[in-house]
């Protein structure tokens, strides 16, 4: 759901070539497979998007440090870098997150709206 | 919010002198639209796309088809589709009961916005006229290593853009 949001209210309504998404399919129910990833890329469709398959969670992992997450691991999350931010080691923190977690604040919660907005606003600081 | 109003107004807004319809009103419906239940404005949408036709002769009636990405339902056929004017009714059956949609077209024929009606809830609806040309990117999916070098190179070669790293279940 959370991507078809990002579709709706990012893609569909941001056309600047300066963006761009990387989503990262991860197998954190067991229906979660490589076919059904393949299948879902549908949800977010743009050249802007590059979709990756991860048979592990090695990454969500490591945000689920940074993020101080303590019940699960980092997913279904929206991490939002400016440009000019460079991979710093074990993962860049992101300038500004979005997420559909139980366990982190509210005001961070997913909305295409503010998240429309917030990207709009980055890309014209370039 | 803002939405929402503008919504609300353009439902209940009637024009003081209707113009005359043709006998054979509301071609216009026909076609594929994409669009959305919206329970959360910007936060908590259920997408859909529905294909319509037009009566294939006298008498007829509209026939339409369905897809639910959240539920997997793909091209599901509607139970009722009635065309009144400028305003359209659907209705898919479900367990115990019926989905229940009552929109209008907008006056340049590529949008209806709507309620959408299951039980005692009531959310507003939108769709989009859209043309099913449009190519999927499906099949665009790179396997990445333990350590993740492909995103990491990737994110590097495109820091001059803004950009997002999304996690997600594909279920």
């Amino acid at each position: 759901m959370g991507a078809r949001v990002v579709q709706r209210y990012v893609l569909d309504q941001i056309p600047d070539e300066r963006l761009r998404l990387y989503v990262v399919w991860l197998p954190f129910h067991p229906l979660d497979i490589r076919d059904r990833a393949k299948e879902a890329t549908l949800l977010l469709d743009d050249p802007r998007v590059r979709h990756f398959w991860a048979a592990n969670l090695g990454l969500p992992e490591v945000y689920k440090a940074q993020l101080k997450l303590k019940d699960s691991v980092a997913w279904d999350v929206f991490l939002i870098y400016p440009a000019g931010a460079t991979w710093t080691e074990p993962a860049p923190v992101p300038g500004r997150l979005m997420h559909n977690l139980a366990e982190l604040p509210d005001a961070q919660r997913l909305d295409g709206l503010s998240l429309g907005k917030d990207l709009m606003q980055m890309l014209a600081r370039q | 919010m803002e939405t929402l109003v503008i919504l609300l107004a353009f439902l209940t807004a009637t024009p003081a002198t209707p113009e005359p319809k043709a006998a054979a009103a509301g071609p216009e419906f026909a076609g594929h639209w994409e669009g959305a239940i919206i329970r959360t404005l910007g936060r908590d949408e259920v997408d859909f796309t529905l294909d319509l036709e037009p009566p294939q002769q006298a008498g007829g009636v509209w026939t339409g088809k369905m897809s639910v990405v959240l539920t997997g339902a793909k091209d599901k056929p509607l139970d009722k589709v009635v065309v009144d004017d400028s305003t359209i009714l659907f209705e898919e059956a479900v367990e115990k009961g019926h989905r229940r949609f009552q929109g209008r077209l907008s006056e340049d024929g590529g949008r209806i916005v709507g309620e959408y009606t299951r039980d005692d809830k009531k959310f507003p609806f939108e769709l989009e006229r859209r043309t099913r040309s449009r190519t999927p990117s499906q099949g665009e999916l790179a396997d990445l290593s333990p350590d993740a070098k492909e995103l990491k190179q990737m994110f590097d070669q495109e820091k001059d853009s803004v950009r997002m790293i999304l996690l997600l279940s594909p279920t």
